[in-house]
């Protein structure tokens, strides 16, 4: 309560995911980056989707899309016919029109609003956190690699330690919007048992391990979801329906 | 100190009030939700929401928009301009006394 005083009230983000779909659809990037993942090492390297930035591109955009979209209309579909009906409807201030709103006056700004400064400030402050996260992550392998030699076993621990940020991304997302259920703490121990495993079968390589663990941990992130959708169906009724 | 304490006599009385507290912060962060949301949010019956929206509107804080979703009623509800910066003002009042 003391940080939504300091802060803002944030209830809308909790119940943005009260029926799984947030869960489901981070699951979904997952499976969707670790297919992309498994399919730029798999196509031949002097293919066209290989050497020519542009055909990267859209094939990375491509497969993103054939796996994000069919996400997207799920969870759209869930929203529509299951959630608003049951627990009632709520739009969020709508991203695209903050950035593209025409300049305003700071004195304009209304309070909860999210505004055009506010959001690239974000902005910004996403893209240092990602340049930070990534450069570390370019060190740790570094160090690794070079320095770092031992039995399968030890190179696996440290290959799980590496792959541990997607527990933390997950304890996070449980502990900010996640419903806060506590069978999802348990789906983290299974998760971190998981990454341990994958991490100890062997891989030298951190970004073949990252290939390997990745798909598990969407997965998981896609069972929570459908975990926290079976919750809600069981604990919330279906709307009255009108006597013809 | 005590003039940041004095600032709560100064507080916006009909946002005080529990109830309409509830309703304000739930509608402060979204552009707008239904009154089923705002039922099941403040487990509150129809009536005394009803009645909480009512003197909200009044108040110029609450817009209240009467629609449909198919053939079903929909109540759409958001915070007007006034809504926010008095919710604002009543937050930022709170922050400073406690």
């Amino acid at each position: 309560m003391k940080a939504e005083i300091q802060n803002g009230p944030e209830w809308h983000k909790r119940y943005d995911n009260i029926d799984g779909t947030g869960d489901m659809l981070m699951g979904s990037m997952l499976l969707g980056f670790a297919l992309l993942s498994y399919l730029q090492n798999v196509i031949p390297p002097h293919s066209i989707w290989r050497t020519n930035i542009i055909a990267s591109l859209i094939f990375m955009y491509a497969i993103l899309a054939a796996v994000l979209g069919p996400a997207y209309l799920v969870r759209s579909i869930i929203k529509k016919r299951i959630t608003w009906p049951r627990t009632g409807y709520v739009a969020v201030h709508s991203i695209w029109s903050a950035m593209l709103a025409p300049k305003k006056k700071a004195a304009d700004a209304l309070p909860g609003v999210p505004s055009k400064l506010g959001l690239w400030s974000f902005a910004a402050a996403m893209a240092a956190v990602g340049m930070v996260v990534g450069g570390g992550f370019m060190l740790v392998t570094w160090f690794v690699t070079r320095h770092v030699h031992g039995t399968p076993i030890v190179l696996g621990i440290y290959g799980a330690l590496f792959q541990a940020y997607w527990l933390l991304i997950y304890a996070f997302w449980t502990w900010r919007i996640g419903g806060r259920s506590r069978w999802k703490w348990v789906l983290l121990l299974f998760m971190a048992a998981g990454v341990l495993m994958i991490s100890l079968a062997g891989s030298d390589n951190f970004l073949d391990l990252t290939r390997r663990v990745m798909p598990f941990v969407g997965a998981m992130w896609v069972i929570s979801g459908l975990g926290t959708f079976l919750g809600y169906l069981r604990h919330t009724q279906p709307p009255a329906q009108e006597p013809a | 100190m005590n003039e940041k304490l004095r600032a709560i006599s100064q507080l916006d009385r009909v946002i005080h009030e529990p109830g309409r507290l509830m309703i304000v912060s739930l509608l402060f962060p979204v552009e707008q939700c239904d009154f089923l949301y705002l039922l099941n949010a403040t487990e509150m019956n129809k009536g005394n929401l009803s009645s909480h929206l009512s003197k909200l509107e009044e108040a110029g804080y609450v817009q209240v928009e009467k629609t449909y979703r198919g053939k079903v009623p929909l109540t759409l509800l958001r915070l007007t301009r006034n809504g926010r910066v008095a919710f604002d003002a009543y937050r930022n009042r709170m922050k400073s006394a406690f």
